[in-house]
């Protein structure tokens, strides 16, 4: 089991935290048929803010290596993403945003000249480069990107195509 | 029934006292069970030895609060558990990727077998957690003790996956700065 010491040690915290935490698993199932029909009544407030948004602007498309990301995934060539000697993974994202983003490492790290230290936190504005660089990466896991808090791009392993593919969530 | 009465059937080795766990605590041990372990009779079976482990313990032990006392009880069997399934292998699964996402926090030096070094960290863990706000707290104990998918602890707080997500890595950076101080990497 790997990380075995974290492991151990969370199991370990105190009774209170451990606690508070069923205590909201508890009120949760409670006030789930709630929420639901607040949920319905929501849809419309949902739609109209979105309708809102795409005509004030909010909104970022990247691409990568000429293709547009989509929550199709788009492979990785070797153009695309580039491999060091210790199999790291570099990918350029181009974005188009209006006006300023957030964007975040989750895993990785990101900065926005290829040569830059990485960072796991960059503000940037309306057209620009991203470098994601993941180390090491593991073909069973997943590496997330998050853009202005609202939108998860995804690396994973497509073991049919044996390559590396990006996607948003 | 409320905690003290189901205490007070165990201190009376009274039966009852399990199927009263059983009703009370029995989805949530299973839950976490599952959450690790990922297989239905597996979880089935942690879930009977949290049982058993309880009325073994209970007396001595008086729980302070029954919930965690279970909760703890049913994690540390379904760790051992765990580790026996995928000794020297590597898993792939969820509970594996929330493992792999502590590496950041992991102290450089310490013996998996002191065990008094592991509790020292878990009071440490506590003592930064206490610190941060509620949510966020929280949502850390969701996923790193209760094992929950990012999926699941975002509905469950009515949250985007990706505000989850980027909770989970700031109280990791924050956490890994408060062992820093505390002087657990070299």
């Amino acid at each position: 089991m790997n990380n075995e010491i974290m492991a151990r040690a969370m199991s370990q915290i105190d009774y209170e935290l451990i606690a508070e935490a069923y205590e909201v698993s508890a009120k949760g199932k409670k006030r789930g048929k709630i929420i639901r029909l607040l949920a319905t009544a929501a849809c419309i407030a949902v739609v109209a803010v979105s309708a809102f948004s795409i005509f004030s602007g909010e909104k970022i498309e990247v691409s990568v290596g000429g293709k547009a990301i989509s929550n199709e995934p788009v492979a990785l060539s070797t153009l695309t993403a580039k491999r060091s000697a210790q199999e790291d993974l570099c990918i350029e994202l181009n974005m188009e945003a209006d006006g300023k983003i957030q964007i975040e490492a989750i895993d990785g790290e990101i900065s926005l000249e290829s040569s830059n230290v990485g960072e796991k936190n960059i503000e940037a504005a309306d057209s620009f480069s991203v470098f994601w660089t993941v180390k090491n990466p593991d073909k069973s896991r997943e590496y997330t990107l998050i853009l202005d808090d609202k939108t998860d791009l995804t690396l994973s392993f497509d073991e049919s195509l044996n390559k590396w593919t990006i996607f948003k969530k | 029934m409320d905690d003290s009465a189901i205490i007070e059937l165990f201190l009376q080795r009274d039966n009852r006292a399990i199927s009263e766990t059983a009703e009370k605590y029995g989805a949530y041990c299973f839950k976490i069970s599952h959450n690790i372990l990922k297989d239905f009779s597996d979880s089935e079976e942690n879930v009977n030895d949290t049982y058993y482990k309880a009325w073994n313990s209970i007396p001595p032990v008086r729980p302070k609060i029954m919930s965690a006392y279970l909760g703890r009880i049913a994690r540390n069997l379904a760790l051992n558990k765990y580790k026996a399934r995928y000794a020297g292998k590597r898993a792939g699964d969820e509970f594996a990727a929330s493992l792999s996402e502590l590496e950041l926090c992991t102290p450089s030096s310490m013996n998996l077998e002191e065990e008094a070094q592991i509790n020292e960290l878990g009071r440490i863990i506590s003592q930064f957690l206490h610190e941060q706000k509620p949510e966020i707290r929280t949502v850390f104990v969701c996923r790193y003790f209760n094992c929950e998918s990012v999926e699941d602890i975002a509905k469950k707080f009515g949250f985007s996956q990706s505000k989850v997500k980027s909770m989970l890595m700031r109280t990791r950076m924050k956490l890994r700065l408060h062992l820093e101080k505390e002087g657990y990497y070299e």
